[in-house]
């Protein structure tokens, strides 16, 4: 399909610390870095108001990538075609509604370190190598726990 | 560690494996006593192999910490896949969903975790993938689930995750490996072909359906979780086709899609949605999509119809209960219909509408066979509650093309977000122009329907609805709304504006996007319409793209938005047809420097945020599609528009897009652009304030040299293009250029006056009638003071040549001239690298041009250099620095010049037909023809090598001769005379064309065609009639207004050369071979065989005998004369530079100035000319016809340049000691290439040159004649005539009184007082080869006192200090000498100066008494 891909899901701190990163494409090492480091670039000092779960976007070469503040971390998303920034968006808050339900509460840096695999596993039900998957938050929430649907 | 193998396929780089740590911030937050150690992590995995309830904790906390390394090794993966098989029991599913995890990460391209610390050398490796490690025997056991039928549903659904990551993965390092692929595609296949055997029995609908009106419910609950988990597995079949499948594997899968359109699973039916909107964009495929989708949308439209929900389809009135998929008790009646809960699905959807709509099948026809896809996508467009999909349904509705993913490769590659995706290609130009007729066609069919009820009314305006929400706009009804908003069209508009209302700035950017759809496919209809669009448009259509394009004009000016919103705002703008709106160049400008995240914060927030690469593409794209729309935006304001860009944001600014976009304008339209950039000041981001803080001076610095590298692009462009885009080639007839290019191009040119405001550096706007003279000297002038005195000072009075050469370059092609004027101005005045490409600009004009424009960037070349001396007073050589660039250019221009005056003598020897040429004298003519275009083409310029002709166009027929033509002439020489009878009979003058077709100068269609006055000239007329031809072919010839070219050809031919001067080479003499010299001494003879000789003398060595010389005498005499006492002109000639020089048989003297005294003969009336004032090297045309090719010191081309111009090892004219060469050795070894040449040194030797002066000598490296080839003859004549030139005027300067010295450093010699003094020069029989002497002589004949015997000759560098010239002065003081050489002299006395103040020293001679000369110091002697 060469109509769009997710290229990268990313989470880090306000201060620029990377949380988390899910590549879905063969980037290099320094590639991986200079993309984090446009996203630094474009969230750092952006005026955000925590609560209000804000979304930014912002391009990077051919691709777009937008990003939300959640309590004291930024959640990015990278993609290209179809997945332009009113999907890019979606499935931000996708994940983002999801791992409030799945972690009890907004998704701090702490927390997410503590409960690191349950991040990993909620991207990867989301996101599918590089394609949106699930979008239900039950499914995904069973989908996490390794049960079917029906399960 | 594993040890990386060789490379597979696509050889990426990749390195050892990195040993997974943590970076610092993970480091930190490690908990007390935990380890960081990768390998304690790893245990965990290992443990899940002897699993133990107990250890459960830990291991979930090991996994996840494994999860934070960034890397999973190959050794991991490994055993990952053998735990993967182990059943660990039901309650530890979220531990293998993890190991699962695990897996996946290993086996596809992506990575995931925490960034992982690599050494630096390694940044550009890629991790080491499973795919390139390990066979397929390892990694079969990730997906061997599939083939088990007893293996569960997650198992199964992992294993075809897996199948499908590593399939990618193989693709990414090997594309044409398709091993994997094959096997995903058959494993599909087979997993389809069950399903579809499972559907049609005993788990299929009707089966279900007859069991539960059986009411057995175990069974039923069991069918139905099969079921479901049959549409689970074909979700993940489609999704793995999607992911990784090539294009043709997926068309057949997508082909299988449509039979799970109606899936209960609202992921498995957006997978095939997805698959199935490719086959309806198949135009093979989209009535097999109609036919399987039109009967379940029919479904969905009818139920939207009483719902108003497309999505809420599911369920319709069988069930009143809730409709979740996930609930297998519900009977969902779902094959009847499209399952299109999920948004995704709803998106796709929508593309396949429109592309059913927009099909050969349902062609627009959306009232009959395309009501229902019409339907849905109206319902999709105004009624989902999803604003993604609305906007997907509305940009599909007009038209817009699919969108285009990127890959990491294609981020990767060169230029990426560098370049203009514009249409290359001829299949590429085809869809891009199909894609436009699908939006123009999609507008006009909207507009067909604007006015249309849509299929479900509005919340507020239905009878049952609630309040109208957020919608801003009030409802259909109220006050202030007007009805015909309730139609589609004002439905859609108002959907938008709320969207570009939104808080959310994803929202505004896609709401942008869509209104540039909007506006774009509304451009394209007027554009394909003729213009005519906008009659059949509905009021509220105008209305409601008004309010939108305003909202967007607001938007686009709100500094609170980023890049991309403003981007999309902009693109919407530039697309919008409404004159009121149009975004000006000013906006972009400061639009494009804010919200590109490029900046620091303090810049950022305090100065300017210009954007980046890929947004500046984005928007030129657009203005490329833009320029190829015709309606609404004129191509100049988008190229305005694009130049604002460039200005907005110049570090981020592709110079390659931008030069694309250029190409694709209207040639003089981007010319002009160009030129505004090329003379454009720095803009706004350059300027930072002084208090500014450092990192915004900084990012000021990089704008400003990211500038200058804009206008230094601009310059190469214009070198490159503006020939073609004037129609001024050297090797295009002029005829054919009037006729054609040039009134488009002066047209043009009259409105591509650049119109940057710069004060005094404003551009000038080129002229097209008016004044001729100011005409003339505004084009030529890039400084409108400075043009003034170009043309008071330069050019004269209405007689002055160059007036008449600058106003016909300009009436000819003004855009040409303005490009010159301007790159020179750059030139002069740019920085480093601007004065650079100018300077090659300009020699790429001067190459491929014809007259007079070669002769200006000639000029202007040489002045930019200091060889003119006009650029800071010639007394710094070199002065911009542009040297290695500019005389590459020089020589290969100076051999060009040199060579068609060569050319010239020979035909009017031999004539211009090839058959009158001897055979040598044609072979010499094409090597030189062909090194000519082989040095252009390395040092200058790419030149057609068919058409070009550096010799000049009487080459052509030389060269490329044609009997047919030959005929043809005879024919028409015939018909000339009968012409020119007429001609003299009615005093009509009549020319010929190049392939002889009479035509006429049309003078009353006033300037372009004024050249009349040149061929007014009696004797060119009379050549006219001899050689019409070559007449009316000589692009020179057009402007030799003073018949000094004729005069010179005769003056300069190469001895009394006649007809069949080459024949008869065998008898040579003695007396012929013999070599010109000059007397340094006078001598005695004392013995027998002696001959005494007198210093001055101008002799012949007939033969060189180690000390003595044999020498005859200009008496007749021969004998034996010292060797010392002797100076060897052909020698010193040669050394100094390094060319050989004819001789006039009947003036043997002559010789005697060959030498830097400056025979001006040639050079006058010919094509090497100069400019030689510092002003003139700004106003444009004050030229002086004088001469070509000077070397400062008369250093000679080959000494002075040999050393570092490569492609000068090719040169046969200066390749002095290659005897091996290709042409041999040019000066030196005429033994071994001109031995058996009739046309080599015997033929000079022969008697027909009596006492010719040409040196031969074989074996010896003398310097001589080598016919056409011997162009640094003519070189040296002509750097000769001009040294001679300069120092006159020089003298003129300094030594002139001081009311005159002012003037005469801005006023060129005029070429008659060039000429004259060559002449005084050539016919003093008493001159030496000292330069000062030269024009003693001629104020002096015989008074010449710095030609006395015993001194030696002036050294070359003093002559730039020595002036040549004498002027009265009177002594103020009394002077009494106390050293010999000095000159006493009592107050009062009059003086008359001898050249040049010398150390404040003056060398003088008393008026009263011309035998008292010396030197006086200059303040005791006041000028007069």
């Amino acid at each position: 399909m060469d109509v769009g891909r997710i290229h990268c899901f990313l989470v880090a701190t306000r201060g620029g610390d990377v949380i988390y990163e899910r590549f879905f494409d063969r980037f290099t090492e320094l590639e991986k870095a200079e993309i984090r480091a446009a996203f630094s670039a474009a969230s750092c000092n952006v005026r955000m108001h925590p609560d209000q779960e804000q979304d930014f976007i912002a391009p990077y070469k051919s691709t777009r990538f937008a990003f939300i503040p959640v309590a004291d971390t930024v959640l990015y998303l990278m993609g290209s075609g179809e997945y332009d920034e009113v999907g890019l968006v979606e499935v931000l808050r996708v994940i983002i509604q999801v791992l409030k339900d799945v972690l009890g509460k907004v998704p701090s840096s702490g927390l997410i370190l503590e409960k690191y695999a349950k991040l990993a596993l909620v991207v990867d039900e989301v996101i599918n190598e590089g394609l949106l998957e699930a979008v239900d938050k039950e499914a995904i929430k069973k989908g996490i726990k390794g049960k079917a649907a029906w399960e | 560690m594993q040890k990386p193998p060789p490379q597979r396929g696509t050889g990426m780089p990749q390195g050892e494996d990195p040993t997974p740590t943590y970076n610092n911030y993970i480091r930190s937050s490690l908990g007390k006593g935990e380890s960081a150690n990768h390998g304690d992590h790893f245990q965990g995995l290992v443990a899940l192999k002897a699993y133990d309830e107990k250890q459960s904790d830990i291991i979930l906390k090991q996994l996840s910490r494994l999860l934070q390394y960034g890397y999973f090794t190959i050794a991991g993966l490994q055993q990952a896949l053998q735990v993967q098989r182990i059943d660990i029991g039901r309650d530890e599913k979220g531990l293998m969903r993890i190991v699962q995890h695990l897996v996946l990460l290993g086996l596809g391209d992506g990575s995931a975790g925490t960034p992982l610390p690599v050494p630096q050398t390694a940044g550009g490796m890629f991790l080491a993938k499973a795919v390139d490690r390990l066979g397929l025997e390892v990694l079969v056991a990730a997906w061997n689930d599939l083939g088990n039928e007893r293996a569960t549903f997650l198992r199964k659904q992992a294993a075809l995750r897996a199948l499908a990551a590593i399939t990618r993965a193989s693709l990414t390092s090997s594309p044409d490996d398709a091993t994997y692929a094959q096997g995903l595609y058959e494993t599909l296949r087979g997993l389809l072909d069950k399903v579809d055997a499972l559907r049609a029995g005993r788990r299929g609908l009707a089966h279900i359906i007859s069991q539960a009106h059986g009411n057995r419910k175990k069974n039923l609950i069991a069918d139905m979780r099969q079921r479901v988990e049959m549409w689970s597995l074909l979700r993940g079949a489609f999704a793995a086709a999607r992911l990784a499948l090539p294009r043709s594997a997926l068309y057949k899968v997508a082909q299988r899609s449509l039979s799970a359109l109606g899936s209960s699973d609202p992921v498995c039916a957006r997978h095939a949605l997805a698959l199935a909107s490719l086959v309806a964009r198949d135009p093979s495929g989209c009535g097999s999509f109609i036919a399987a989708v039109e009967p379940l949308l029919r479904h969905n439209v009818e139920t939207a119809k009483r719902t108003g929900a497309l999505h809420l389809g599911i369920m319709p009135a069988k069930r009143s209960g809730g409709s979740s998929a996930g609930d297998p008790t519900q009977l969902p009646d779902s094959e009847s219909h499209l399952n299109l809960r999920d948004t995704w699905a709803r998106v796709y959807l929508a593309r396949a509408c429109a592309a059913v709509i927009q099909s050969g099948h349902i062609a627009g026809d959306v009232g009959d066979r395309g009501a229902v896809f019409w339907q849905a996508l109206l319902l999709l467009a105004v009624a989902d509650p999803s604003e993604r999909v609305a906007l997907e349904a509305i940009r599909a509705m007009f038209g817009a093309p699919y969108p285009r993913g990127t890959t990491a490769a294609a981020m990767r590659a060169p230029g990426a977000g560098a370049r203009l995706s514009v249409a290359t290609s001829p299949a590429e130009v085809d869809a891009e122009s199909s894609q436009s007729k699908i939006m123009g066609a999609s507008w006009h069919l909207v507009m067909t329907q604007a006015l249309e009820q849509p299929p479900v009314q509005e919340p507020g305006s239905s009878s049952a609805g609630g309040a109208p929400g957020a919608d801003s706009v009030p409802p259909v009804g109220a006050a202030g709304v007007r009805a015909d908003d309730a139609g589609i069209f004002g439905r859609v508009a108002r959907r938008l504006l709320r969207c570009l209302q939104s808080r959310s700035h994803a929202l505004i950017c896609g709401a942008a996007r869509t209104v540039a759809v909007l506006a774009e496919s509304r451009a394209w209809f007027h554009s394909l319409s003729g213009g005519h669009g906008h009659e059949a448009e509905p009021d509220v259509v105008r209305r409601w793209m008004r309010a939108l394009h305003g909202f967007l004009l607001m938007l686009a000016s709100d500094d609170g938005l980023s890049g991309c919103e403003r981007a999309a705002a902009l693109e919407a703008l530039i697309w919008n047809q409404d004159q009121l709106l149009t975004p000006s160049p000013g906006l972009l400008l400061r639009a494009v420097s804010h919200g590109g995240f490029t900046a620091p914060p303090i810049a950022r927030y305090t100065f300017a945020d210009p954007w980046p690469e890929c947004l500046l593409v984005e928007v030129l794209g657009v203005l490329a599609r833009r320029l190829r729309c015709t309606a609404g935006m004129p191509p100049e304001l988008v190229l305005e528009l694009a130049g604002a860009l460039a200005a907005g944001s110049p570090s981020g600014m592709p110079r390659e897009a931008l030069q694309a976009l250029w190409d694709l304008a209207p040639g003089p339209l981007a010319a002009r652009t160009a030129l505004q950039l090329l003379s454009a000041p720095l803009p706004p981001l350059c300027q930072p304030p002084a208090a500014a803080a450092v990192e915004v001076k900084s990012m000021a610095a990089q704008a400003e040299m990211a500038f200058n590298n804009l206008k230094a692009m601009a310059a190469c462009w214009l070198g490159e293009h503006v020939n073609n885009i004037a129609g001024e080639y050297a090797w295009k007839p002029w005829e054919t250029k009037m006729s054609t290019g040039s009134a488009d191009a002066a047209s043009a040119a009259e409105s591509a006056a650049p119109e940057v405001s710069e004060g005094p550096n404003a551009a000038p706007r080129a002229p097209h009638g008016g004044d001729k003279h100011k005409s003339a000297g505004d084009a030529g002038a890039t400084d409108a003071s400075q043009a003034g005195r170009g043309i008071g000072i330069g050019v004269g009075g209405p007689e002055a040549p160059m007036a008449r050469m600058a106003e016909a370059a300009v009436t000819h092609s003004p855009l040409l001239s303005m490009s010159i004027a301007q790159l020179n101005r750059a030139q002069l005045t740019g920085a480093p690298v601007v004065r650079v490409a100018a300077a090659q600009a300009l020699g790429k004009l001067a190459v491929r041009s014809g007259e007079p424009y070669r002769i200006q960037c000639y000029s202007l070349l040489a002045a930019a250099v200091g060889r003119i001396g006009g650029v800071c007073g010639g007394a710094a050589a070199d002065p911009l620095g542009l040297a290695p660039v500019v005389d590459p250019t020089i020589e290969v221009l100076d051999a060009m010049y040199a060579g068609e005056l060569v050319l010239e003598r020979h035909v009017a020897l031999y004539g211009t037909r090839a058959r009158g040429w001897p055979a040598a004298a044609l072979e010499s003519l094409r090597r030189r023809h062909e090194w000519l275009l082989t040095t252009i083409g390395c040092a200058v310029c790419a030149v057609p090598r068919d058409l070009f002709l550096p010799l000049g166009p009487r080459s052509r027929r030389l060269l490329f001769p044609n009997d047919k033509e030959d005929a043809e002439e005879d024919a028409r020489n015939a018909a000339a005379a009968e012409a020119q009878q007429q001609q003299e009979q009615y005093g009509d003058q009549q020319y010929y064309d190049e392939f002889g077709q009479p035509y006429q100068y049309d003078y009353s269609t006033a300037e372009q065609y004024d050249y009349g006055d040149y061929y007014n000239n009696a004797s060119q007329q009379e050549e006219d009639q001899s050689d019409s031809y070559g007449q009316q072919h000589d692009p020179l010839a057009r402007y030799d207004f003073t018949g000094q070219k004729a005069a010179a050809a005769v003056e300069l031919n190469w001895g009394a050369e006649q007809p069949g001067a080459y024949d008869g080479v065998d008898d040579a003499t003695a007396v012929a071979e013999a070599r010109p010299a000059v007397v340094l001494y006078s001598f005695q003879a004392e013995s027998e065989g002696e001959v005494s000789v007198t210093v001055g003398d101008s002799v012949r060595v007939v033969h060189d005998l180690g000390e003595w010389f044999q020498v005859l005498t200009s008496g007749g005499q021969q004998g034996l004369v010292p060797a010392s006492y002797i100076q060897l002109l052909d020698e010193q000639q040669g050394t100094d530079s390094g060319g050989g020089r004819g001789q006039t048989q009947g003036s043997p003297l002559q010789s005697q100035l060959s030498v830097g005294s400056g025979s001006a003969a040639g050079g006058n009336s010919a094509q090497p000319r100069q400019r030689q004032s510092a002003e003139g090297a700004q106003s444009g045309y004050g030229y002086a016809y004088g001469s070509g090719g000077q070397q400062e010191s008369g250093g000679g081309a080959a000494g002075s340049t040999s050393g570092y111009y490569p492609y000068q090892y090719d040169n046969p004219e200066y390749d002095a000691g290659g005897p091996d060469g290709t042409y041999g050795s040019y000066y030196g070894d005429y033994g071994s290439q001109y031995g058996g040449d009739p046309y080599g040194a015997n033929a000079y030797g022969s008697s027909v040159y009596g006492g010719g002066t040409y040196g031969d000598e074989g074996g010896k490296k003398k310097k001589g004649f080598g016919g056409l080839d011997d162009i640094g003859a003519v070189l040296v004549e002509a750097k000769n005539a001009v040294a001679a030139a300069r120092q006159q005027q020089q003298s003129v300067g300094p030594l002139g009184s001081g009311s005159s010295g002012g003037q005469t450093t801005t006023t060129p010699p005029s070429p008659s007082k060039l000429a004259l003094d060559g002449f005084h020069a050539r016919s003093n029989p008493l001159a030496t080869q000292s330069d000062v002497t030269v024009y003693d002589a001629v104020s002096e004949p015989g008074a010449d006192t710095w030609s006395s015997p015993l001194q030696e000759p002036a050294p070359v560098a003093a002559v730039s200090t020595a002036a040549d010239g004498s002027d009265r002065a009177k002594a103020i003081y009394e002077f009494v000498a106390e050293m010999p050489g000095e000159l006493s002299v009592s107050a009062g006395e009059e003086l008359e100066i001898i050249g040049g103040e010398v150390d404040g020293w003056y060398n003088a001679r008393v008026v009263s008494d011309p035998t008292r000369t010396g030197i006086i110091p200059a303040s005791y002697v006041q000028m007069q």
